[in-house]
């Protein structure tokens, strides 16, 4: 039995149908085997799906520009480190260590220039980008999940935000960066 | 442009392998994220770039499996199948027979016979012989008829 099957399987396969045919209806168990197959062929190829849903384009988007915005940031801190140390090899040890002091306190003022906060209010998923920590404006998404709108606008980050609150989304993005990825509206950088 | 082209496979692929919408959606997302950071390491051919995503949404779909402990994930069976589709009972019995394969089995007809990949493409991502392949696709698809068999009987 498992030789005629595999004989039918490769005339299948060969797209010589009346040939498998033939050989399926020796049997009842062959012939069984050659409609399911032939069941099998006509509706797995129907299970592949069509579209991809155009909610998980948008946060592949949204990921990819993340990603991108991320790598243009600033130079790593060893990058950093590598760059400001290579002057400062000639110095003498209490100069270098004042430089390095320097140094420490500059890197920490200047930490990572893009941040992303996402706050979720009601149906609508709200998307902070900071685009630098010392920029007065924040530009804004406001997602509509339910009838798929955005709509952005830019806000004076002293004025309508309170240090507080930033924190709090900052937090919550932290703790659960789903948030953060759901549902970004098409932005190009 | 990269996704528009070629998320859609992804996505259909992680979803008949996971059987979880949600699932789909987080292993394409991260099949791309991971395919862009390693993107200067990739070479710039088309039939390639496609193997290679593939093969790192099929790593993803593996790694959640074994999370899982083995235990396949079946919930969205009316969102892969509508209800309104005419022929939803034939595919709904087709759907359940490919899910009853082992997670191995179930990979390679995905790719071969609802992705549409060529023996030589599978061969190549799994790294294995193309004869070998082709034998165990053979009986890989000798099982599936039988289960499919079963499960008509039992209506």
């Amino acid at each position: 039995m498992q030789d005629i099957r595999e004989e039918i399987l490769l005339f299948m396969e060969e797209g010589r149908q009346k040939e498998a045919e033939a050989l399926a209806a020796g049997s009842r168990e062959a012939t069984e085997f050659f409609e399911a197959q032939k069941l099998l062929n006509a509706t797995l190829t129907e299970l592949r799906v069509p579209l991809t849903p155009d909610s998980l384009l948008r946060k592949i988007e949204f990921r990819l520009i993340e990603e991108t915005l991320k790598a243009e940031e600033e130079p790593t801190f060893a990058e950093k480190l590598r760059l400001w140390l290579r002057p400062m090899a000639s110095l003498s040890l209490p100069l270098f260590l004042v430089g390095a002091g320097v140094l420490l306190i500059l890197l920490k003022s200047n930490q990572s220039r893009v941040n992303y906060y996402a706050y979720k209010v009601k149906s609508h998923v709200v998307y902070l980008l900071d685009r630098a920590s010392s920029a007065k404006d924040i530009l804004v998404f406001f997602f509509d999940k339910n009838s798929d709108k955005v709509s952005e606008t830019i806000i004076k980050k002293d004025k309508n935000v309170k240090k507080e609150e930033e924190k709090r989304w900052q937090v919550k993005s932290d703790k659960n960066p789903r948030v953060l990825l759901c549902s970004f509206p098409s932005y190009r950088a | 442009m990269l996704v528009k082209e070629y998320s859609h496979r992804i996505y259909s692929y992680s979803l008949n392998f996971s059987g979880s919408r949600q699932f789909a959606e987080e292993a394409t997302q991260e099949a791309f994220f991971r395919i862009f950071k390693s993107i200067d390491r990739i070479e710039a051919n088309p039939k390639i770039f496609e193997l290679y995503l593939y093969k790192t949404a099929k790593n993803i779909c593996i790694d959640n499996y074994r999370k899982h402990k083995g235990e396949h994930i079946v919930e969205e069976q009316d969102f892969m199948i509508p209800k309104w589709d005419p022929d939803y009972a034939t595919k709904e019995l087709v759907w359940r027979a490919l899910n009853s394969l082992p997670q191995e089995e179930r990979n390679l007809m995905i790719m071969r016979e609802i992705e549409g990949l060529s023996y030589e493409e599978i061969a190549t991502m799994e790294n294995i012989p193309l004869g070998t392949l082709k034998s165990r696709l053979n009986r890989i698809k000798i099982k599936l008829a039988e289960i499919l068999q079963k499960l008509e009987k039992r209506g």
